[in-house]
């Protein structure tokens, strides 16, 4: 073991001063590390399990349902969609990125070499709401292609709902992610999955803040508080920032 | 007396090391001022090692109190993070595909070179290798790598830094972290094990349920300074152990001779010799038994355990006027059992099991046996 530093310098504190590099260019760096370390975790065996699992049940769904009756198929297939599908692909990945651990300590083996805490959750939380949205548009894709039994109005609805998906997956990893803040092991995303099925399901105020009913109003189904369709994407919008910014604040640094 | 680089002040922490995400040990406001230098804590985790490794790396925030390295939080700020080398229990390294580029992806985050850091331990042939598939030993020799591959540490908190650490070059490590001290860093060595702590560092404190409960340097302390060095002597050559105890007492490099004649004819005898550094009393020894021509069958070193040295600061601490019951003040060394099969040399640094608690010797002097 050699001294790979032998001159004799004497060490500077740390100080308020800013060393080489901008804060932003910093923080670049550190959000394209996190999710550089999200990404590496999310290419994984098990992400290709909650794929082809989401992408059977898609198939399945909208197979059923065209069974069952053509008329309102695709619809009756989105609700499952996006009540059920959408939100456990967006569990798993958040799961998948964060491990057993909270936000920060998901963070941890980059953000103990230098990096903030809060730009690495920012970046690990991208890298999750991009695969997750991916995810959800693939999904929905299968589905209403195989709800539908014409080639009528499809081109449209696959965009349309294509769109709602990739937003509402954004949504849930931004509201899973905050809550892998709080409690022991990050245990508090299964109180976000919990609030938005027991809280999300109704039109009353309270179901505002949660995904499920945004997602509701944005298929045709009754919308909370009587909100306008164009209200609920905003409101989806808004979701996924402000409580990245929160996961991301929350985490430390 | 140097400027402090660390400071604890009334820290009450925890870490997460126990079953399901519980505490396994706390720190109970802690107080603690270091400067430049090499310093040892010496505990348990039940008494709070992990949470102070946590707290002062930044990776856990106290839940009172205030730490301070070169007076920023660790918690708070990344550049000082960048700052402070690290070796923990078990090693978080960068989750990248390879070694190599976990290396890179860490100098990145802390903006320096990441060519010498496999180089420094002798562990280039890791670079390609899956990170997932690293041994613990390997892991943690990447993290000690790591943490003195940076260029200007503040501080460096090494946890058991001689234990589970594959690293293929010998163990220098001692050198190392006093050029890092010599250059102002706070070198902190955090183990259980007192001949660790006396092998790479210049004072220790002991931290005892969460506090630290005493200070020493360790060269004068209750005995941590003092090595211990037995022999396990053929008596069919050279005079044995008595010849050999006699020669070893007019050694001036020695501050204790013992020996302990053999259970039954022919069985193998003892010599156990004290002194303040191990490599001259090995030199001594080696010296004496070439000129007696005395067979050496085996040797191993002993330092005090844990909670004798515990037991001597708790001592000093009540009764100043009294000198504790340490072997190190008295002349009488004590003498391990003999151990079941010969002892192997690792080639790797690793941690000895304690040693036993040792019989009374038949005879222990620094005056030669007659």
């Amino acid at each position: 073991m050699s001294d790979p530093h032998p001159s004799s310098a004497s060490i500077s504190m740390p100080t308020a001063g800013r060393d080489e590099g901008s804060v932003l260019e910093r923080a670049g760096a550190a959000v394209g590390a996190g999710a550089r370390l999200g990404l590496g975790r999310l290419r994984s065996i098990e992400l290709a399990w909650v794929a082809l699992l989401g992408l059977g049940l898609a198939l399945a769904t909208g197979f059923i349902e065209r069974r069952s009756g053509s008329f309102g198929a695709p619809d009756r297939t989105l609700g499952v969609v996006f009540r059920w599908l959408v939100p456990l692909e967006s569990f798993a990945v958040v799961g998948l990125v964060l491990g057993r651990g909270r936000l920060g300590e998901g963070v941890w083996c980059l953000a103990r070499h230098g990096h903030a805490r809060r730009d690495l959750a920012t970046g690990l939380q991208l890298s999750a709401m991009v695969v997750a949205a991916l995810l959800a548009v693939a999904t929905t894709v299968l589905a209403l292609a195989t709800a539908y039994s014409s080639l009528a109005g499809l081109g449209r609805d696959l965009a349309t709902s294509g769109w709602i998906a990739a937003l509402g997956a954004a949504a849930y990893v931004a509201w899973f992610a905050f809550g892998a803040t709080a409690l022991r092991f990050g245990r508090g995303r299964w109180l976000a999955l919990l609030g938005d099925f027991v809280l999300g399901g109704s039109a009353g105020w309270w179901s505002v803040p949660w995904p499920r009913s945004h997602l509701r109003n944005l298929i045709g189904a009754e919308p909370p508080l009587g909100l306008a369709q164009a209200s609920s994407s905003v409101l989806l919008a808004a979701m996924v920032v402000v409580l990245a910014l929160l996961g991301s604040l929350r985490s430390g640094d | 007396m140097t400027a402090a680089v660390l400071e604890l002040r009334a820290v009450h922490a925890r870490d997460g090391a126990g079953p399901h995400g519980g505490p396994r040990g706390r720190l109970m406001g802690m107080d603690l001022s270091l400067g430049a230098g090499v310093h040892a804590v010496l505990g348990t985790p039940e008494d709070g090692t992990l949470a102070l490794l946590d707290v002062v790396t930044g990776r856990r925030k106290p839940r009172s109190g205030t730490v301070r390295i070169g007076g920023a939080d660790p918690w708070r700020s990344p550049r000082l993070r960048a700052r402070i080398g690290s070796l923990g229990v078990a090693p978080v390294l960068p989750e990248a595909a390879t070694v190599a580029t976990a290396m890179a992806w860490a100098a990145a985050a802390a903006r320096h070179p990441a060519g010498e850091v496999l180089g420094l331990l002798g562990i280039e042939q890791l670079g390609p290798r899956a990170v997932r598939s690293l041994s613990l030993g390997e892991a943690r020799a990447l993290e000690l790598g790591l943490a003195l591959a940076i260029p200007e540490p503040c501080t460096l908190v090494l946890y058991e830094p001689l234990c589970d650490v594959a690293v293929a070059r010998g163990p220098k490590l001692g050198e190392t972290l006093r050029a890092r001290a010599g250059k102002g860093a706070c070198v902190l060595i955090i183990t259980s094990a007192v001949s660790d702590a006396a092998e790479l560092a210049d004072d220790l404190y002991v931290l005892r349920q969460g506090r630290a409960i005493g200070t020493a340097p360790l060269a004068a302390s209750t005995g941590c300074g003092a090595r211990e060095l037995v022999l396990w002597i053929d008596p069919s050559a050279g005079g044995g152990a008595r010849a050999l105890g006699a020669a070893l007492g007019t050694r001036s490099e020695l501050v204790g001779v013992g020996w302990q004649a053999g259970d039954a004819p022919g069985a193998p005898e003892l010599v156990a010799v004290r002194a303040r550094e191990l490599e001259a009393a090995a030199l001594a020894v080696a010296e004496e038994c070439a000129r007696l021509g005395v067979g050496v069958l085996s040797l191993d070193s002993s330092a005090p355990p844990l909670e004798q040295v515990v037991r001597d600061l708790w001592w000093r601490s009540r009764a100043p006027a009294f000198a504790p019951p340490s072997p190190a003040k008295a002349d009488a060394v004590p003498v391990p059992a003999p151990p079941q099969s010969e002892p192997a040399v690792p080639e790797q640094a690793t941690k000895e099991p304690p040693a036993p608690e040792p019989p009374a010797p038949e005879q222990a002097s620094k005056e030669p046996p007659a």
